[in-house]
């Protein structure tokens, strides 16, 4: 290996940049090569000077108080860092929608498999274990989103099976923020369309009259999507989130056959 | 202050805490907390992310402060480490960068998220190897943050920037020489 590349290897490493197993090699050269070891050292402090570049940015003075409690609870074991987020939240971290969006994904998990128990006539337990998973991750893609923005905590979440006995596999989550009058929906194993068709979501209230329309949309060659929607009119109290199959750019009422549908949790 | 003689503090800071000196933890959180806090933002992308991440590190300096090693390496290079092991791990369990950059660089963006007077790292040493950094070209610059603040291997890099290994791989070797030349004194 010419010095060049022992150079370039050094770079890397020192990087972070070099695959495990590339990086474990070259670690058994730096053992017998302390000329290398020394340039190694050297792009070591370098690299870690780079931390300087980033962008100015102040911890919120909280969080310092929040650490000096943390320090304080006893030695760390597999149930303190909830503790000291808890310390956290108090102090006015933003854990909130963390420590919501984990309760959800665990509270949204165990109902689903309940209801797949009860519904056992209709698959195996194999299938069912599988769209569970498949569920959560799609749960779990929506709350990410929301997550981003701190809306965890404002949340409610639908799932939505599948009406059509030609697309059993079909499946939905519905993330919604009545706060904010907005929301995602995760699909995914939905037929595709022909052009002249889309799908159209509804958001019911029972005490207010006719579904509401928020929007349409299509799937992929997958039958996946992942898409945001706004209801055109305000919706005081969402029980239930439907879509039906409708003619190109949707309709004011539904009128297409219902394809997915489920209740807010 | 020369960067020998904070180290020489930081780490008689480190033998302190390992005594369970919680004065000599306050006094290096507010040494570190705004350049690990901005580091950890600028690869996390998110404020929020970012504070658990700090919180998780100080966590770590105040049990590992014993094991700190002066032989291996300076204590804020110890602390980045730890941070930058953190934060990659953290953007890879979770896999949404994109959507956390806009957080970040609505945050960075906003006056108030500025850092303002309280770091008690040197601001001169900061703002020498932004420069440092800056007059790198671009492709050199690129390749080096994506490994850094990206946590992606040079064959990632290579296939992101769709790239012979070979050139990314030189690159690197050169910016981060170039690096070493600009930053000597600091690095």
């Amino acid at each position: 290996m010419t010095r060049e590349e022992l150079q370039e290897l050094a770079s890397l490493h020192a990087l972070g940049a070099l695959p495990p197993e590339e990086a474990r090699a070259f670690e058994e050269q730096l053992r017998s090569d302390p000329e290398l070891r020394a340039l190694h050292e050297e792009l070591r402090d370098v690299t870690n000077a780079l931390a300087l570049s980033a962008p100015p940015v102040a911890p919120p003075p909280a969080l310092k108080a929040r650490i000096l409690a943390a320090i304080d609870k006893p030695a760390p074991d597999k149930i303190i860092p909830l503790t000291q987020h808890q310390a956290g939240r108090q102090a006015g971290s933003n854990f909130i929608p963390w420590a919501v969006a984990a309760c959800l994904v665990i509270l949204v998990t165990i109902v689903f498999l309940n209801n797949t128990a009860l519904r056992a006539r209709l698959h195996d337990l194999a299938a069912e274990q599988d769209k569970s998973k498949q569920q959560t991750a799609m749960l779990q893609s929506a709350l990410d989103e929301l997550r981003a923005k701190d809306r965890v905590s404002q949340v409610r979440i639908a799932m939505l099976g599948s009406l059509l006995e030609s697309s059993p596999k079909a499946v939905a989550v519905s993330v919604w923020d009545a706060e904010k009058q907005d929301g995602v929906l995760v699909v995914q194993n939905l037929a595709p369309l022909p052009a002249d068709k889309d799908y159209q979501l509804w958001v019911i209230d029972p005490k207010q009259g006719g579904p509401v329309d928020a929007g349409v949309f299509t799937v992929d060659d997958k039958g996946t999507v992942h898409f945001r929607f706004k209801p055109r009119s305000n919706v005081n109290a969402a029980g239930t989130f439907a879509v039906t199959l409708e003619k190109k750019g949707g309709v004011p009422a539904p009128e297409g056959k219902m394809v997915l549908a489920g209740n807010l949790l | 202050m020369l960067a020998e003689d904070s180290a020489r503090i930081e780490a008689q800071l480190l033998e302190r805490i390992a005594s369970g000196d919680r004065e000599a933890f306050a006094a290096l959180y507010d040494r570190y907390s705004g350049p690990l806090f901005s580091f950890a933002i600028r690869i996390v992308g998110s404020p929020s992310e970012a504070e658990d991440i700090l919180q998780d590190v100080f966590v770590q300096i105040w049990e590992k402060a014993g094991q700190f090693d002066g032989s291996q390496g300076k204590p804020f290079s110890w602390s980045v480490a730890m941070t930058r092991n953190k934060a990659i791990d953290r953007i890879r369990s979770l896999q949404r960068r994109s959507r956390l950059i806009d957080e970040a660089t609505k945050a960075v963006e906003s006056p108030v998220a500025q850092m303002e007077a309280g770091n008690e790292l040197n601001t001169d040493e900061a703002n020498r190897v932004r420069s440092a950094v800056n007059s790198l070209p671009e492709e050199q610059r690129r390749a080096i943050e994506m490994a850094f603040f990206g946590g992606k291997t040079h064959i990632e890099i290579a296939a992101i920037l769709q790239e012979p290994l070979g050139t990314v791989k030189a690159r690197i070797r050169r910016g981060m020489f170039r690096l070493r030349e600009e930053l000597e004194g600091i690095a």
